[in-house]
């Protein structure tokens, strides 16, 4: 156990995370369709250099005993393998995100001669986040990219992590944890609590608290610098500092999102009849009254709270002569919105890849309101609906419908109360329901083709799927939904 | 889609995104069905408890866990005991719509301790009852090795049963096992009323069945000597308020029917008591032999009888049952009885019956030829299939619907051959021999499903664990849906959850990991 929490913590070090965001949709160019790679070659290539780069940042102090150097090697193995498989598995190396991404990235690194050494990898990831090794590599993930409102908050973002590599925060963090972890006082009173043999969980648990609230101390302190440092950065590349506040307000807000489906998507949604009493919001209301065990979660975060940062950008803001407490800019960059609708697309097929069918079915209605003619979009909330019943049918809905969560935006809770409720039989009037909103086109593209193989398949139409899948088969031999067809039993696996 | 690699990224990716509708605990390094336990509210399952031992506390204790789970599974809070290490065990826990009780037992200070708790899991009270027979110690004893050995079998001669929004009664065996006493006690562990069998020169033997905030519905046994072979069986009902009996009534064989009894509930509704059982032919003993059919009747809380009716196998089971054959050689145990909110009543039943056993009679023989004796039964029992039966409101039988299932053979405790298969059967239930898991309705009484696992036996194959729903939907039809049980696992256990789902717990001893899981069911 003591095993596994070191390790949790190893986790918090290895990366230095950042941004937690909120949804909205966009309008732009409609010819994107996710990345795809049939050749692995470049990305397994790009894999291979990042984890040795990653691998050669680690170095190790002198005079340090058998325990902490190889506790240090294990942290070291353990990043170089995450970082291999992050971007071998996650790496997005498309014509749209990237490269915009990359654009940003060399203005900063042009006027800050620190971060000359830095390496940007954007990866098709939906988590709202983005984080740096200790080589310098910045990793920002396209759910970050799609809620950022312009180029100058994607500037703060990177500038961000790069004050971390420039400051060596990912180095001194591991160095203070190993440092405190191995403290000869520390040590010994270990050491005493495992000899004494009573209570050992509880009093090995408080321990590792306090070093855990120590470090995470230093880390906050940490955050601020490298916001600090980034307000100056995005500064003299020429962006707007002001969008550094902005950023951080739209943070805040991230669990008030509201992408209005239900009223917006009210016809698919009612087909199901009852079902939010059907889903027992009204008897199922827990039994517990716990009261929430005082709350101690903002002493374990590893950022401080969006208003702290935010009034210290203003401070900053203040400092250059802006006061900047504007509303966050509706100013309509076309480039960018072609940048934040194509990070939208990748996210969406990043859930569904990872099997986050509810999550995936969620984000193509929301964004369907406002490009309602997407092909991607129509195929991937089809796509989802076929994956959904056939987990339900095999009793594995658990397992990709998750759960009301506090920490969910209640729309996205009010969604999953839906999914709750629905059984097999409801599936094929929820897909004729789309079909309707969203007729089939009979296209032959690979995306309209494999909706309309769902379409078929959801509604138990054995003839139309098979045709389908064979139609998809022979125009698309290498596509990408080859392995779902195999899944499906489509194209038998010889043995 | 996703290879081994991109599975252990999706854990990775999620981040803090977990889903609640599973939990997966590490460390430990033992489990068996008791640790885990269903809270139910009102027939509908609210929660889990999971109560496990810790590390060390001092010289003579250890910490003990009692980890509260809602019903998505979501951690609601631990609570820490030190008690006595080794010598503890939670007997059950239920909750009566205000308070939580948990009932333990002290294997070494031999005595029992009933703890309260409010639904903010703050203690309301305790109390450790020292005042135990020596019966209730050897059962005890015996719960522990079923308990030990992983059965899922539990003795109910000792019990705690939540009593709405009153407190619990405890039940327990007095000196020898020839009588019985009943304790209520408050929220807060305070005694209420106790009564006890008397002086009787019966013996009596007690399981409670069901309370309700007015009564306490309870099924008596009588026989008139340790060794009598002759049960008779009573339904007693008590006022939860003062504990005075309302009525003691001879179920089998009154009057000139000859019936047994298997299944009684309280029906809230209409303030009555409804019993099922099965009637035999006339001069013939109850509850020995093949029935003729079953009955269901409906008694006023004073003891009368306002209603009755009897099916018989021949023409009313069969003309309900359609073209279903039902083996009327089995002798019917009923499970469940419940009165659904569309009026009808639903009784779910598991066919058994009792085969003379090849090697009991041999070793039987071998004992008598050597002046020795045999522990082994003669008899042995088979487990057939589910039964439902649907009662109309004005007792007509709407249908009879068979869920076959693959036969069980199970063991008979030595002596049950001179017992009728009503007892019989009720041994069984204590002993965990039926395939019958439980039965969870919603609290709107207007959806249900009853479990039971089917060791599924294709030729060549492995026996496959599967799992079968009987469902009542939403659209007032019964279906069944069959879930296969994870085959991997070490062990892997059934509870009861919120309604449309059933949860699974698997345990993979190597890893001494402990997976719980919501599986929703297909209506």
């Amino acid at each position: 156990m003591y095993i596994t929490i070191l390790y949790r913590f190893l986790f918090t070090f290895i990366f230095v995370s950042c941004f937690i965001l909120n949804p909205q949709a966009q309008e732009a160019d409609r010819a994107y369709f996710p990345f795809f790679l049939k050749d692995s070659t470049q990305i397994y290539s790009l894999s291979k250099v990042v984890s040795n780069s990653v691998e050669a940042s680690y170095v190790m102090h002198s005079k340090i005993n058998g325990r902490y150097k190889k506790h240090f090697n294990a942290i070291k193995e353990n990043a170089r393998e995450e970082v291999t498989d992050i971007v071998k598995y996650t790496a997005l190396l498309d014509t749209v995100v990237e490269p915009f991404l990359q654009h940003t990235f060399e203005r900063l690194q042009a006027s800050n001669p620190l971060a000359k050494n830095s390496r940007l990898i954007v990866t098709r990831s939906y988590v709202d986040n983005a984080f740096a090794t200790g080589d310098g590599t910045i990793f920002i993930n396209a759910g970050l990219i799609s809620e950022l409102k312009n180029e100058d908050q994607i500037a703060f973002v990177i500038a961000h992590e790069l004050a971390h590599g420039i400051l060596n925060h990912v180095q001194k963090n591991i160095t203070n944890y190993l440092g405190s972890l191995y403290d000869k006082d520390l040590q010994s009173e270990f050491n005493k609590i495992i000899k004494n043999g009573y209570n050992t969980n509880k009093r090995v648990k408080a321990l590792l608290m306090r070093v855990s609230v120590n470090n995470l101390y230093h880390q906050r302190n940490q955050e601020s610098a490298a916001d600090s440092m980034a307000f100056y950065m995005i500064k003299s590349a020429g962006f707007n500092p002001a969008e550094a506040y902005n950023a951080l307000k739209s943070f805040d807000n991230s669990l008030s999102a509201k992408n209005g489906i239900f009223e917006k998507q009210a016809a698919f949604f009612a087909c199901k009849e009852n079902w939010q009493k059907a889903s027992g919001t009204e008897t199922s209301t827990s039994i517990f009254k716990v009261k929430k065990e005082e709350d101690n979660s903002d002493s374990l975060k590893t950022h401080p709270d969006c208003k702290v940062r935010m009034s210290a950008i203003r401070k900053l803001l203040l400092g250059i002569g802006k006061d900047t407490t504007v509303e966050l800019s509706n100013s309509v960059d076309n480039s960018f919105l072609k940048v934040t609708r194509a990070a939208g697309y990748e996210c969406i097929q990043a859930m569904f890849d990872y099997e986050y069918f509810d999550k995936s079915l969620y984000s193509s209605l929301s964004h369907l309101q406002s490009e309602p003619g997407s092909i991607y979009l129509r195929s991937m909330a089809l796509l989802s609906l076929l994956q959904l019943k056939s987990h339900l049918k095999r009793h594995q809905y658990s397992e990709v419908v998750s759960s009301i969560s506090d920490s969910n935006p209640q729309e996205l809770n009010r969604f999953l109360e839906f999914l709750n409720a629905l059984n097999l039989s409801d599936f094929k009037v929820l897909k004729e329901t789309f079909q309707k909103l969203y007729p089939e086109t009979g296209a032959k593209d690979e995306f309209s083709l494999i909706a309309a193989f769902a379409g078929t398949h959801i509604s138990d139409y054995s003839p139309g799927a098979n045709t389908f899948s064979a139609e998809y088969r022979k125009l698309y031999p290498s596509g990408r939904f080859i392995g779902l067809l195999r899944q499906l039993n489509y194209i038998k696996t010889k043995k | 889609m996703l290879n081994k690699h991109s599975l252990l990224l999706a854990l990775l990716l999620a981040g803090k995104a977990t889903f609640s509708q599973t939990q997966t605990l590490d460390g430990f390094s033992s489990i068996s069905s008791q640790s885990i336990a269903p809270i139910i509210n009102n027939n509908e399952v609210k929660g889990y408890s999971l109560f496990y031992i810790g590390d060390k506390a001092d010289r003579k204790n250890s910490n003990y866990g009692l980890r509260i789970f809602d019903e998505n599974l979501k951690p609601v809070k631990e609570i820490n005991l030190v008690k006595p290490k080794n010598d503890y065990m939670l007997v059950n826990n239920v909750f009566n719509d205000e308070a939580l009780g948990f009932m333990f037992y002290n294997f070494k200070e031999k005595t029992f301790e009933i703890e309260t708790y409010s639904n903010d899991l703050t203690k309301l009270g305790s109390k450790v009852i020292t005042d135990v027979t020596k019966r209730d110690n050897v059962l005890m004893n015996e719960s522990l090795k079923l308990y030990q050995d992983g059965n899922s079998g539990f003795s109910a001669s000792i019990n705690i049963l939540a009593v709405p929004k009153k407190g619990f009664v405890k039940n327990s065996v007095n000196g020898k096992g020839k009588g019985w006493t009943l304790e209520m006690f408050d929220n807060k562990v305070q005694s209420k009323w106790k009564i006890e069998s008397g002086d009787s020169k019966d013996y009596e033997s007690i399981i409670p069945m069901e309370a309700s905030e007015k009564y306490l519905l309870i099924s008596l046994f009588k026989r008139s000597g340790a060794l009598s072979t002759k049960f008779e069986s009573y339904l007693l009902l008590i006022d939860v308020n003062s504990g005075k009996k309302l009525f003691e009534l001879p179920v089998e064989g009154a009057g000139d029917e000859v019936l047994s009894i298997t299944g009684m509930t309280i029906d809230d509704q209409n303030n009555e008591i409804i019993t099922v059982g099965d009637y035999y032919a006339k001069g013939s003993k109850p509850g020995v032999g093949r029935s003729l059919g079953f009955y269901t009747k409906r008694f006023s809380i004073d003891g009368k009888e306002k209603s009755k009716k009897f099916y018989s196998w021949a023409v009313d089971v069969k003309k309900a049952a359609r073209n279903t054959v039902i083996d009327d050689s089995y002798n019917n145990y009923t499970h469940k009885i419940t009165r659904m909110e569309n009026g009808k009543t639903y009784i779910v039943v598991e066919q058994f019956k009792r085969n003379v056993s090849v090697g009991g009679v041999a070793s039987m023989a071998a004992a008598i030829a050597f002046g020795g004796s045999s522990s082994a039964s003669l008899l042995k029992g088979v487990v057939g299939n589910m039964l439902l039966f649907v009662v109309n409101p004005d007792l007509s039988l709407d249908e009879v619907l068979q869920f076959n299932k693959d036969k069980t053979n199970v063991s008979l405790l030595p002596g049950s051959e001179i017992y009728g298969p009503g007892i019989t059967g009720y041994f069984m239930k204590q002993y965990g021999d039926f395939d019958y898991q439980f039965f969870a309705n919603s609290s709107n009484k207007k959806t249900f499903n009853a479990v039971y696992v089917n060791y599924d036996r294709e030729k060549g194959e492995k026996p496959k664990k599967v799992v079968g729903n009987i469902i009542l939907g939403e659209k007032q039809l019964v279906t069944i849906d069959q879930i296969d049980m994870p085959s991997k696992a070490s062990s892997a256990f059934l509870y009861p959850a919120k309604p449309g789902y059933i949860m699974m717990v698997d345990y993979l001893k190597k890893q001494k990991q402990l997976g719980m899981k919501l599986v929703k069911v297909n209506q």
